[in-house]
């Protein structure tokens, strides 16, 4: 039997509440997904990738300071997991962002952009991570250390995300009504990777980023109703 | 200095304020139409909020002793047991105005629903003198007493008096879209067990989940539901078009209903709506027009449906001849070779 520590618990107790959240998301968008607009395929692309984060986070956590082989290999590959899930959200927010804020749906296309090469980067680097130990390493007793490369994965991570914020501080319409303040978006996500980047042991990232996705949602249906009442008989 | 099992509480009561605060700031922006509805449930948020406040103050002092630390801690466990049973009721509040859309009912059963509160609450001030249902020790340590268990049993009885309400309203026929009783039901359960079994608090996070289901569901109901009619609005028809293929919903008939007079639509959408059949979209499409797409492939079944509709509508004249309903019915068919969204197209072209 497993032994955990409070803080185990904790982050799993998390990442449980955030995949809860991320269900209640997808079945309150059975009727948004009908559409299959181009950013609502990236809403619920995020939302899965949420769901792939907070599950690997659990078996990461599950799997931490106990030694034998196959256990610390599981250890890498949810942990490498976790941090390619991050990764792809957070150049998939970037691009939710540059698409329905930046430029209000005037692209066409959502894809590859040079704007995507330091994620694409990070993401080899972290697939990489597995033989090489540059972002992260288990030793013999299961124990996870932070190696030189994470700061700077970190980094590309935030700064999607904070580019994407950035488009949403630029967005600007005449009815104010229905638009969220920025801080609603922002400071989940900035709690939760703090407290997980300075306590360690226990990972908020997941339901910080399925708060911020919850909050996202909530904002552009605030979009919809207020449309769908000016549009329809009352 | 922080012992770790109150970083759990810690971290999900962080996470519940800010769920909530964040849910509070969106419906404050008068996007909920229905006011009594709209302050109901903000209520609710702010009292989630403060709950995990109060949660995480009750914590925090938890293995600390220092003078006034007995009645702070006696004073924090007893509001924080006071504020869970308000909610609950609040929340029974809130259900029953979205099952009966009247404040008189509430006034009504105001009285039989604040029963179970009255108890609960009265067990909470008298523990305050005799700690019957918790007490600390001479280290100021928390423990509960066999009547806890009676306690937590009328509390989640009060609670799942909620499905009781839903449910009775369900048999009746009537359905409530968008809104989903076990979206709201799961997580405050999962939270509440999580509390009552192990060492951590988690029932904040638990209600601040369940509130966000909840007010996606209003929101969802205010984008596509019609209020007047419980049938979906025209805006629904955007996505209507894309729900209909071979594989998913496949529509092989229509029926338009065109009232005389627009002031007759709500008594008409009540004759109508025992009538339709399980797999059917019905969308209030202007001021007196009501459109309903089926897959009902046999003309004599779509025809039975409209001689029903009609006579509904006859028998409803003869009871109220003062005030007499005028439809007119028009039924429409797919070909045979048309494709779903090639009957849709012409179906929405024919109410002109």
């Amino acid at each position: 039997m497993f032994e955990l520590t409070h803080l185990n618990y904790a982050t799993i107790i998390l990442d449980v509440s955030a995949i809860i959240l991320a269900y209640g998301m997808l079945r309150q968008t059975r009727i948004m997904r009908k559409s299959r607009l181009e950013s609502d395929s990236l809403f619920f692309g995020m939302l899965i990738l949420m769901v792939v984060m907070a599950l690997s986070d659990i078996v990461g956590y599950l799997t931490e300071n106990r030694p034998g082989e196959t256990i610390i290999n599981l250890q890498i590959i949810s942990m490498t997991v976790f941090y390619l899930a991050f990764t792809v959200l957070s150049m998939s927010w970037f691009d939710y962002c540059t698409f329905r804020f930046k430029d209000k749906g005037r692209v066409k296309k959502i894809g590859m952009r040079p704007a995507f090469l330091p994620g694409v980067l990070t993401f080899g680097l972290v697939f990489l991570n597995q033989f090489t130990g540059i972002i992260f390493s288990v030793d013999e007793m299961g124990g996870y250390h932070r190696e030189f490369l994470f700061i700077p994965m970190y980094v590309v991570i935030v700064a999607y995300l904070a580019t994407g914020f950035f488009y949403i501080a630029k967005y600007r319409t005449s009815d104010k009504k229905t638009l969220i303040p920025m801080w609603l978006y922002a400071m989940p996500i900035i709690v939760s990777t703090v407290i997980t980047f300075v306590a360690g042991e226990v990972s908020m990232a997941a339901l910080g980023t399925a708060i911020t996705i919850a909050f996202t949602h909530l904002g552009t249906m605030n979009e919809v109703a207020d449309l769908s009442m000016k549009e329809s008989v009352q | 200095m922080f012992i770790d099992e109150i970083h759990v509480t810690f971290y999900a009561d962080i996470a519940a304020a800010i769920l909530s605060l964040g849910v509070y700031v969106l419906c404050s922006r008068g996007i909920i139409k229905d006011a009594f509805l709209g302050g109901v449930f903000r209520l609710l948020l702010i009292m989630d909020c403060f709950l995990a406040v109060v949660d995480a103050a009750t914590y925090a002092r938890k293995y600390h002793e220092f003078p006034g630390a007995y009645p702070i801690a006696l004073g924090l466990q007893t509001l924080l047991e006071l504020v869970l049973n308000f909610i609950i009721f609040l929340w029974l509040v809130y259900v029953n105005y979205k099952v009966y859309h009247s404040r008189d009912s509430i006034k009504r059963k105001l009285i039989k629903n604040m029963i179970p509160l009255f108890i609960l609450m009265a067990i909470d001030i008298i523990n305050v003198f005799t700690g019957i249902l918790f007490y600390y020790d001479e280290h100021v340590m928390y423990h509960t007493t066999w009547f806890t268990i009676p306690y937590y049993l009328i509390r989640y009885f009060y609670f799942f008096s909620c499905v009781i309400q839903i449910s009775v309203h369900k048999r009746k026929g009537r359905d409530l879209k968008f809104f989903e009783i076990w979206a709201f039901i799961i997580p405050v359960l999962a939270g509440g067990l999580i509390t009552n079994l192990t060492a951590y608090s988690t029932t904040a996070l638990g209600f601040a989940v369940a509130l966000f289901n909840v007010y996606a569901g209003i929101i969802n109901e205010q984008s596509f539901m019609d209020s007047r009619t419980g049938f979906f609005n025209r805006y629904y028809l955007r996505y209507l078009r894309n729900d209909v293929d071979d594989e998913g919903f496949a529509p092989k008939s229509g029926m338009i209903c065109r009232l005389e007079d627009p002031e007759d639509m709500t008594a008409f959408s009540e004759l109508l709506s025992p009538l339709l059949p399980k797999k059917c979209e019905v969308v209030r499409f202007d001021e007196e027009t009501v459109i309903m797409l089926a897959e009902i492939s046999k003309k004599a079944a779509m025809q039975m449906m409209s001689e029903d509709v009609e006579a509904a509508v006859e028998k409803y004249n003869s009871e109220n001849s003062g005030r007499p309903l005028s439809v007119t019915i028009d039924t429409v068919f797919k070909k045979k070779k048309e494709t779903c969204k090639g009957f849709y197209d012409m179906f929405i072209r024919r109410i002109g």
